[in-house]
This record gives C-alpha cells, structure tokens and sequence, in this order.
C-alpha cells in the first residue's frame, strides 16, 4: 500500500476552466484557475457556446500546469477525478471528456464529482480540523442549498431555493443597479457604502419550519422600487439599495442555516460557493453562529471559486470510500441531486 | 504506423484503427448523440478488434469539425487528451473530406452537404476519379446557391451528408442541379472514422500532424452570441 493517494482533478463546469494535484484529499500541490470573467464581460453573463470553445482551447494547458507546478508527472497519479455534475452541460463535457480520456491512457480509475459536494470539499482543505457531521450551507450563481453532511459521502439536501439562486438574484440586481459583470461582487462592494435598512425589502420565509429559499419576490420588490422611483422622478440612492437588498437575502439564508443546526444538533456550520465570498453573508452568520454557540467555517476567496483542488478533495473520499471507476461510461449531467 | 482515429462530428460516433499495412479496423457506436458516455467505449473495442493495444498506437487522427459543435468538442478533447497522455501528435482531418472520401466509388463530383441551419449548409465538393479526391469547393458554411453554382453543369454530382435529408435543402439541390443530382443513401448520411483513419495516416506521412496543445476544432462559425454582437471569433 502506498504511503499517499496523489490525484488530478478537473473542473470546467461554468466559466474557470481549473486543474489540481490534491495528496490524501486535503494537500494541495497545485490548484491551477484559469477564468474566462473578461471574455464573458461583453455579453453581460456566461454564454454557454463561448465557454466552451474556451476550455477546450484551456484545459490541456492548465492540466499541464498543474502537474509542473505540482513538481509531479502523469505517472505519479493514483486517479482522477473531474466535475461532471451539475454545470453548463457543455462546459462540463469537456473537462469530462478529457478526463475520460486520460484515466484511459493511464489506465487509472476516474471518479465523477458533484460540484456542490467539491464547494462544501474546499472546507475540508482551508480548515484541517473540519470533520462532518456539520451543516452546510451552499449559496453561488447557480445554488442555495442548505445540507445536513452527516459524513464524507454523505449528504442530505434540506433546502433549496425554489427559484432563484441567491447569486443569481445578486447578479440580476446588480445589473439593473447597471453595476456591470460579474455583479455580485461589485453589489457587496457597493453595498458596504449603503444602510442596510433604508429600504425594507421582503423577506421570504415561506411556509413555518421549511428550509426551502425564494429569492425572486426579493428581486421584483427591488425592481419595482427602482421603477416607481423612476416614475416619481426621485433620486435612488444606489448604496441603499444594494445594501438593503443584500441585507433581506443574507437575513433569511442566516436564520435557515443556523435554526438548521440547531433543529440537528450540529455545533459546526459550513458556508461554501461563490457568494461564500461576500462579506456581508459572511459577517452577518458569524454574529449568529457566535449567538447560537456554533462554530463557522468558511474557505478563503481562492478556493469560493470554482476550482480543481476542491473537486480533488471530494473526489479523494468518494475513491476512499469505494467510489466505482467510471472511465468507460462515465457522463455529464446538467441537473443533479446533491444526495 | 499504427493511428487511432476518432469521429463524433455526426450523430453516431466511431472509432477506427489503421496499421502499417493500411488494414483499418473500425467500431460503429450504437444509439444517437450519446458520444461522451459511449466514445471511449468504442476507441476500446476499435483497438481489441484489431488485436491491438493503446501502447501500440502511434498518433492519433480526430475529425475535427466542421458539424455538430457539441460533437466536434467531444472528439477533439478525446484526442488532444490522448495525446496529451500518451505523448502522441495529432492529425486533424477535415470532416467534410473524410466524409467525400467514403463515397469515393463515385465517379464525378462528391459534394458533402452538412444541415448548419439558419437556411445554410457546411458544404465541401470534390472532383473524384478512380478513388482519388481533388477539392472544386473548399470546405466553409455556404448558403445552398453557393454550393449549387460552383458544382453545376460539370457532370454527375453525388450528394451525401445529413443536409441531403433535409427537405427544403434536397429541394434546392434537385431544381439547381437537375438530372445530373444524384444522393446518398442512409448510410453515407454520417461521417465515419475508417476515412478519419486513412487521411490521417496521409496528413502523417506528409508531417502535418500537430502537438496535443497545437490541435484544435474547426466550427466554421462564431458562436451565436458572437455573430449577433458583431464581434470576431477568437
């Protein structure tokens, strides 16, 4: 038996087209990004088509990369791992494909990732002491979820949003802010500058005890208070109404995610996905989590983004735990349960 | 030398292995559009048909467009992949040409009729004679009229590719070239990767075959998004 399980791990399954080398699933030795943020810029949003001609033109080079900068050759791997569920399904096809590929050539097994299991993973790589059980809560462009993580490979879904995803509706009302691309970000910013109860926007809590989110409702409010201010021929103050909007959605992902731990009686909380970077989100959980008693653990920017590492770190306990070889049949799937 | 050619630019995917002798082994996937889950399947039992072993193959050949863009993108991540791992070079082939070459028993003109949709067609035609191909139009997305008038009036033209299936193209075709249009029967409707095979091992011979890095697909189009922004591809 070999002292440490080295593996590649691949993800392509929106815009960052990224390979890693991750030792014994926590030991990043590369975590290589390369992002398409300035091409998609012009079009306002990720365009599927575009993506993808872009990581096909990338992903060898990045993969490459990571091996160099991780001092190892193709011969050094145990397995691979790629994202192949859920994402842009023809952004995901090419990572996968590739993968396929080289777990051929190599003759080395290949694991399928979830890329939300990799969002909740990069925990496991930013805080050595992290162990499940814990609850988690995911919230990016494409998800908010709320999971009870009872073990490595073991998921239950909670909540999930019913409409849209907490970054999407950040994204859309930047865009009607006309904050530009990509706009979550740029509304976070923006809303450190605003009072967050100028405007008291909806909260949507929906029926008592569930843990489902909705966050379109929040959205239109913002839009027809913009529009009815644009009747009216009154100034908006733009700050306000970043902060206000982004205070109504951090409140509600919050409340859910903390009365979750306490309803399973989890002492750690996990933040994972893109809108994990935000810093309103994030200041506002730890104020709860310090309240509750509960512990919160959140990744660095770095690894909030789509990235290889944490997709190796989850691709290294599902091999852990027996994980089938699918480099003959494996596919890509747009939609996919986190279970 | 021994080549492991791929094609995923129709509906069906396949995989072909040609030897130093030019025999060519090829394996036909079943099932429509199912190409990722199913290609690296198909390469496995090519090379078990032909009693070879992936150590064995020497360079890789891919079909690298133009057709469906999806496809396209399948087979040369595959390949570029392969190569990557493997340490080979690439050929890149033309679709259209590997397509004009499987119908070769023609003698006439060969025109390659791909649907590309918003009324035009990924078109290529060739001159052929005892076996050999030589291009009349180049390969690119023609409205039909195009196609039409450069193949026209110089004899039997022989109509293959899934555009042939597609009514109103058919239609065009027939009432431009008159009695001097013939088609294709189902079977040459897809492109196949026994011709993939053959013209890679040529593009070998003649040292065009490319690095893993340096392969790349030919779309012969922007993306949508691009063409309606008015920007250039890149």
């Amino acid at each position: 038996m070999k002292d440490h399980i080295v593996c590649l791990a691949i993800e392509s399954s929106c815009d960052e087209t990224s390979a890693a080398v991750v030792v014994d699933g926590r030991r990043v030795l590369s975590n290589i990004i390369s992002t398409q943020i300035d091409i998609h810029k012009a079009y306002g949003g990720v365009v599927p088509e575009i993506a993808s001609r872009h990581h096909l033109n990338n992903i060898n080079p990045v993969i490459d990369e990571a091996l160099d900068s991780a001092g190892i050759g193709f011969k050094d791997l145990d397995f691979i791992c790629v994202t192949n569920r859920p994402g842009l399904i023809g952004a995901l096809l090419i990572g996968t494909a590739s993968a396929k590929a080289l777990a051929y050539a190599l003759n080395i097994p290949l694991i399928g990732v979830h890329h939300i299991r990799g969002h909740i993973c990069a925990n496991y790589i930013a805080h050595p002491e992290l162990e499940p059980p814990f609850t988690a809560l995911v919230v990016s462009g494409g998800h908010s979820t709320l999971a009870d993580v009872r073990g490595y490979t073991d998921y239950e879904i909670v909540g999930q949003t019913r409409d849209d995803a907490a970054g999407e509706a950040f994204d859309k009302v930047a865009r009607v802010l006309g904050l530009g691309y990509p706009g979550g970000p740029l509304l976070d910013k923006l809303a450190r500058e605003g009072n967050p109860e100028a405007i008291p926007f909806k909260r949507v809590y929906l029926e008592k005890d569930s843990y489902d989110f909705s966050f379109s409702g929040t959205k239109t409010g913002v839009l027809n208070y913009l529009n009815s201010k644009r009747q009216k021929n009154e100034a908006v103050n733009s700050a306000d109404v970043a902060a206000s909007f982004q205070a109504a959605v951090v409140e509600v992902l919050v409340t859910k995610a903390v009365r979750l731990a306490k309803d399973r009686g989890r002492d750690k909380l996990v933040l994972a996905g893109g809108v994990a970077a935000n810093s309103c989100l994030r200041e506002s959980l730890a104020k709860a989590c310090e309240k509750a008693g509960i512990k919160l653990f959140a990744p660095p920017p770095v690894l909030c983004t789509d990235n290889g590492a944490m997709i190796g770190c989850a691709g290294y306990y599902e091999y852990m735990a027996g994980a089938k070889d699918e480099k003959m049949n494996l596919d890509a799937f747009a939609n996919a349960p986190l279970e | 030398m021994n080549i492991l050619a791929i094609e995923t630019t129709g509906p069906v995917a396949s995989a072909a292995v040609i030897d130093e002798d030019g025999c060519v082994c090829e394996a036909v996937g079943e099932g429509r559009l199912t190409h990722l889950e199913k290609l690296v399947p198909i390469i496995d039992k090519a090379l078990a048909d032909c009693g070879k072993k992936l150590s064995d193959i020497e360079g890789i050949a891919v079909s690298r467009g133009p057709g469906s863009f999806t496809g396209i993108r399948i087979g040369v991540a595959t390949a570029k992949a392969l190569g990557q791992a493997l340490g080979l070079r690439i050929a890149e082939v033309p679709s259209l040409y590997a397509a004009a070459l499987g119908a070769n028993k023609f003698e006439g003109i060969i025109c390659v009729v791909l649907d590309a949709r918003r009324s035009q067609v990924y078109a290529a035609a060739y001159s052929c004679a005892f076996g050999e191909l030589e291009e009349i139009l180049p390969e690119g997305a023609y409205d039909v009229p195009q196609v039409t008038e450069a193949v026209k009036e110089k004899g039997p033209v022989y109509f293959i590719g899934d555009g042939v299936f597609v009514r109103e193209i058919r239609e065009e075709l027939e009432r431009e070239v008159g009695e001097q249009a013939f088609f294709g029967h189902e079977e040459l409707r897809v492109q196949r990767a026994d011709s993939v095979a053959i013209i890679g091992s040529e593009i070998f011979e003649a040292g065009g075959a490319v690095s893993y890095a340096e392969a790349r697909p030919e779309y012969l189009r922007v993306s949508e998004a691009e063409r309606k922004a008015g920007l250039k591809s890149s």
